[in-house]
């Protein structure tokens, strides 16, 4: 079996990316607990939701959908950032991307099950939810919806245990001192990966077919999931602009996720020579120009319906910036571009610290857009309009599961990064790029 | 014109085609994992090969 | 094929809301309660909308609306649901499959109109309620959508025995067929077969005094309104 001979300098970085596989400190324990005890208050409020039925929760007529539909917009929002980084980027040779990408398409993975399970979570008869199954069609924009996050969820779980595979099988070959249990699970999982170049040859293959597939599902996802409001004809909402702005906002909040993963990583284990300062310039470079294309889709829409004037659209237009949902709409654009923008062109030039705080207001403040893009135009649907009785509060148990769902997703980050490298090892190795090179050498 | 909208109207119909799909999907997967496991393995006669499945 | 159809005249109507409440008994409509009723939870298959007062003093106009299922020809409803729980048969009434709804509500957002309600809790029928529930009309469990049936099930009756006196169903049994209609004292709503060029409601639905709502979305609604002497 042929393995990679590794220089001194790698070597201390491979020692340092191994090393949390191989002890648990107290501090993850803490974390773990935390977040597993908010994940059971979650999961029990929704045993009483389901008991009861969804009154438990604040939905009523003509609001019938919030929180739930929200949580599983922005989860599967988060989650396309991680394939931008590992596959779009890819495809254009930003090599920079590369200690990241594991860590990206991690936020991926464990966010899409969660964007997935909102929407369960919301279905009145779940126990009936395979009818989808049974009884599809593709008239309704929902069925292209489950599909294509079935795709997604399925693909992005199989390109990210591709990326994974070499360094599996170096967790089974160097790790000797973990516990069996542990060494089972690497020499499993590594499927018996030999190291062999021609192995590596069509793995980079593989993983640029998939770059490209995963590209293109990551645009037909997301806008998927804006087609379920924008092919209603509920003013607002039906717009042709939907789409493309829902895209351009997940990649946004996402990419602030990846800023805020990378930040805590480096402190935790220590990967200041990993992922390194030109990676945090990087970012800040890509969400300058998603802020500003967030930005542009912002103004272009209201102003289209300002102009317009037409009167049901001007009824969810003031609820947003005037009505009920000014509040929320104001601190949705403090928190996604009037703070964090300055914030990104200058002191996040100099300081992580600053890169994380813009990275945790803009998720917070997209976790708002989305917000604002479901509830106003609800309280002011067609025709109902008139009566302007629509209002919503979100109640404790929807409040709950949201927590929950947070949880659950830096739970099974956190327990990711405990068992598994979370930079990709065998793509820093030189030996690996010579075999890749040898091909198109002779 | 009829059937091409009875294809996405009609109940059952959608269901199966994305089981299909989804299927599909993880059946090409599961080829491509093998393939790429496979690397360098063409010279071993394919009876002489035992044990983990992938391999 | 028939193609069922409603008119009522605004001109007429005087906003009692008795229309509201015979639905409710005839449907076997859960109860909802103060608080749930607060929360927007009650279930009101027929509703009477107001709109604004308008006019000046001494001349002041008010005008109710009573709104129901419109019961479209190319229902928004209809086109979003993902397994086909609700559906138009072939003589054009809307219905909804209580057994396969899922509850995903996506058929509430998209309806313009407003007339789907949701089953936010397992129905309750309280003291005198529960005697008072139809047995021709399914009570609904928890989960589901409902909405209004053109009293599909009166429908279907009459037709019975239209077929076992070997006649055809005449307009006059049709008129005041639903509930809706049967009740208002004001005699200002119509029930037929907008098929039938002689009946009532196809007269009516012809007349220079007849709209419908939300007409510019085109969804073809089959419930029309008169307005304007």
């Amino acid at each position: 079996m042929l393995r990679p001979e590794i220089t001194q300098t790698q070597s201390e970085d491979e020692a340092l990316l191994l090393a949390p596989l191989t002890r648990t400190s107290r501090g993850f324990m803490l974390l773990v607990g935390l977040l597993a005890t908010v994940a059971l208050v979650g999961i029990f409020a929704y045993i009483r939701q389901l008991s009861r039925g969804l009154g438990v929760s604040g939905m009523n007529r003509p609001v019938y959908w919030g929180v739930y539909i929200v949580n599983f917009v922005f989860f599967i929002g988060l989650a396309h950032s991680g394939t931008f980084i590992s596959a779009i980027l890819r495809l254009v040779g930003a090599g920079w991307r590369t200690p990241l990408a594991r860590a990206a398409e991690a936020i991926t993975v464990f966010s899409v099950p969660f964007g997935a399970g909102s929407i369960l979570i919301d279905l009145g008869r779940i126990d009936r939810m395979f009818n989808v199954f049974f009884y599809g069609r593709y008239a309704s924009a929902l069925l292209w919806d489950v599909t294509s996050v079935s795709l997604y969820l399925l693909s992005s779980i199989v390109f990210f245990y591709f990326a994974l595979l070499p360094d599996l099988a170096h967790a089974r070959d160097q790790l000797t001192e973990v516990p069996q249990w542990q060494h089972e699970m690497y020499r499993i999982l590594a499927l018996g990966w030999r190291d062999h170049p021609e192995q590596y040859r069509r793995l980079e293959k593989v993983l640029d077919g998939m770059a490209v597939f995963m590209t293109l599902l990551v645009v037909t996802v997301h806008t998927v999931v804006a087609f379920v409001f924008s092919m209603t004809l509920q003013p607002v909402w039906h717009t042709a602009v939907l789409g493309p702005f829902f895209l351009v906002g997940a990649v946004f909040s996402g990419s602030g996720a990846v800023v805020i993963a990378m930040a805590i990583l480096r402190r935790v284990f220590r990967l200041e020579n990993i992922l390194t300062w030109k990676h945090f310039d990087y970012m800040r470079q890509l969400l300058i120009a998603l802020s500003l294309t967030w930005m542009y889709f912002m103004i272009t829409e209201h102003l289209t319906i300002f102009y317009g004037r037409e009167i049901p659209e001007m009824q969810v237009f003031f609820q947003r910036f005037t009505g009920a949902y000014a509040p929320l709409f104001w601190a949705m654009l403090a928190l996604c571009f009037l703070v964090p923008f300055p914030i990104l062109l200058t002191v996040g030039k100099r300081s992580i610290g600053w890169m994380v705080v813009a990275g945790l207001m803009i998720n917070v403040g997209m976790w708002l857009e989305r917000y604002i893009v479901v509830l106003p135009t609800l309280t002011r649907p067609h025709l109902l309009n008139e009566l302007a009785i629509g209002t919503y509060t979100p109640t404790w148990t929807e409040l709950s599961i949201t927590a929950a769902s947070f949880a659950g997703l830096i739970l099974l980050y956190a327990l990711f990064t405990r068992f598994f490298p979370i930079v990709p090892i065998w793509e820093r190795s030189e030996e690996v790029e010579a075999y890749l090179h040898e091909e198109e050498g002779e | 014109m009829e059937t091409i909208s009875a294809v996405f109207t009609t109940p059952g119909i959608g269901g199966i085609i994305a089981t299909v799909v989804l299927t599909g999907a993880a059946a090409v997967y599961v080829g491509l994992i093998r393939w790429v496991l496979q690397g360098g393995r063409e010279e071993q006669p394919p009876y002489e090969r035992m044990g983990w499945p992938f391999e | 094929m028939a193609r069922w159809g409603m008119v009522i005249d605004l001109d007429e109507c005087t906003g009692c809301r008795s229309c509201t409440a015979a639905c409710r008994a005839e449907n076997s409509v859960p109860f909802a309660g103060p608080d749930q009723a607060e929360l927007g939870r009650a279930i009101f298959w027929q509703e009477v909308l107001e709109r604004e007062i308008h006019g000046s003093y001494p001349f002041l106009e008010r005008q109710y609306v009573p709104r129901l299922c419109m019961h479209c020809d190319d229902p928004p409803c209809v086109k979003v649901c993902p397994v086909e729980a609700t559906y138009k048969n072939d003589e054009g009434v809307v219905l909804v499959d209580y057994g396969r709804c899922i509850g995903c509500r996506l058929c509430a957002t998209a309806c313009p109109y407003g007339v789907r309600y949701f089953n936010w809790y397992p129905p309750e029928f309280p003291d005198t309620l529960e005697r008072a529930v139809n047995p021709d009309v399914p009570t609904r469990p928890v989960g589901v959508i409902e909405k209004c049936t053109f009293c599909i099930h009166r429908l279907e009756e009459v037709k019975a025995r239209a077929e076992e006196e070997g006649r055809e169903v005449t307009d006059a049994e049709l008129v005041l067929l639903t509930a809706c209609n049967q009740a208002c004292p004001a005699s200002a709503r119509y029930f037929g077969d907008l098929e039938d060029p002689q009946s009532t409601v196809a007269r009516l639905s012809r007349s220079p005094r007849a709209f419908v709502l939300l007409e510019d979305l085109g969804t073809e609604p089959r419930v029309f309104y008169l307005k304007g002497e």
